[in-house]
Formats: C-alpha cells, sequence, structure tokens
C-alpha cells in the first residue's frame, strides 16, 4: 500500500514527532507508515485523514499486489 | 474504539531496572567464570566452574522486566511487534525444550555407562550450564532481541 503522508507531513510543516503526538502514537510507527513498513489500522488511517483534512483515499492507495 | 489497554504491563522506568539487572548479572557471571578458572589453573582451589544460582535468576528477572515494560508510548505497531516477538519466542522455547531434553537424555546415559565423568568434564559442566539458562532465560533473550531489533528497524532514521 502507498501512501503520501511524507509528503502531507511536508505540506503542513509538521516533523514526525510532531504528528506521532497529535494522533497519539509514537515516532517509530509514524516512520514505518511512511516508508511504507507499516500498513495502520482503520482508526489510525482516519486519525491521519482528520489532522490532513483529507479523505483516507487520498493519503492511501492500494498497489497492485494488494 | 479499539483502544490498548497496558495495565498489565509493568511502568516504563522498570525498563532500566531491568537493563541493569540483566547487565549487573552478566558481568558478574563472567567475571566470576574467569576468576575461579584463573584461581584453579594456578591451583589455588579446585573447582571446575563454580557459577552462583543467584546469577540466572537476576539475569531473568532483569530480562523479563525489560520485555514486560510499557513503552514511553504504547501503540498499535508496537503491539504488533510485541507479538511478532513472542511468536520468535515460542520457536526458540521449542528448540530450548529439545536441545535440553536430548543432552540430558544423551549426558545420563553416558554418565550410566561410565564413559564420562560428570565432574571433570568441561563440557558436561558448559552443557547443563546451557541447559540452565537454556529453557526460560534463552526464550526471554530471544524475545529482547527481536522485540528490539524490530524496533530499532522501525525508528532507525529521524525523518
Amino acid at each position: 500500500m502507498k501512501n503520501n503522508i511524507r509528503l502531507e507531513r511536508a505540506r503542513l510543516d509538521l516533523t514526525q514527532g510532531e504528528l506521532a503526538d497529535r494522533i497519539d502514537v509514537s515516532r517509530q510507527t509514524i516512520h514505518a507508515i511512511e516508508k511504507g513498513k507499516y500498513a495502520p489500522s482503520t482508526v489510525l488511517a482516519l486519525k491521519l485523514s482528520r489532522v490532513f483534512d483529507k479523505p483516507v483515499g487520498e493519503l492511501f492507495e492500494l498497489e497492485p499486489n494488494d | 474504539m479499539d483502544s490498548i489497554n497496558t495495565s498489565y504491563y509493568l511502568p516504563h522506568y522498570c525498563k532500566k531496572i531491568g537493563w541493569i539487572l540483566a547487565g549487573l548479572s552478566i558481568v558478574v557471571y563472567l567475571s566470576l567464570f574467569i576468576l575461579v578458572n584463573i584461581l584453579e589453573f594456578i591451583s589455588i582451589i579446585k573447582a571446575n566452574a563454580y557459577v552462583s544460582p543467584f546469577l540466572p535468576i537476576l539475569l531473568t528477572v532483569g530480562m523479563a522486566m525489560i520485555i514486560s515494560s510499557r513503552e514511553k508510548r504504547e501503540d498499535e505497531m508496537i503491539r504488533l511487534i510485541r507479538l511478532k516477538s513472542f511468536q520468535y519466542g515460542i520457536y526458540a522455547a521449542v528448540v530450548l525444550f529439545i536441545y535440553s531434553i536430548i543432552f540430558e537424555t544423551g549426558t545420563l546415559m553416558l554418565l550410566h555407562q561410565g564413559i564420562i565423568d560428570g565432574h571433570n568434564e568441561y563440557w558436561v559442566i558448559l552443557g547443563f550450564m546451557l541447559m540452565e539458562l537454556g529453557s526460560i532465560p534463552g526464550t526471554l533473550f530471544v524475545i529482547l532481541v527481536i522485540y528490539h531489533a524490530y524496533l530499532f528497524k522501525a525508528g532507525k532514521d529521524e525523518e
């Protein structure tokens, strides 16, 4: 699954730590999501969607092998 | 929603205490082992390998505290990492258990047949030490290493 969390985070000028604080997760989790190593739960995806004020479908995108 | 219940974890500060206990036990264990062997080598004492039973207990408690302590921020990814490392711990426990059974049976057979003398064979003592460390501490060690390896991999480079 691809995502553009890194781009959206840059748009809001947030560090990984600041974004992590906003959605109450660890910085490692944000890092892992951005690197595509970890697919967040629906709850976390919705929290990210709220922070970036964008629908989940615009933040995450399925790949052909998903 | 899916809130994470962390009430059954130890407080975060217990992690530091765990590292101190585990580190201390390894240092004292190795120091004693080397000291006793040097003393034996220069014939001051006659002992093959003296190891205080207190030290493996300290090591086990230390590792258990590290693994069971709450992270600063327990989230869903940490929960997944815990699950993965515990799965590896199960594999390790099975392997170490099989090793213990095979080693114990083999050694007892050799002792009964008089092929080895359990009091003077270094490898027998080493094997029994590994057996002692092999079951619970070995499993905890595998969980500890895998858990921290995943944590490290997840967040090794800041932005």
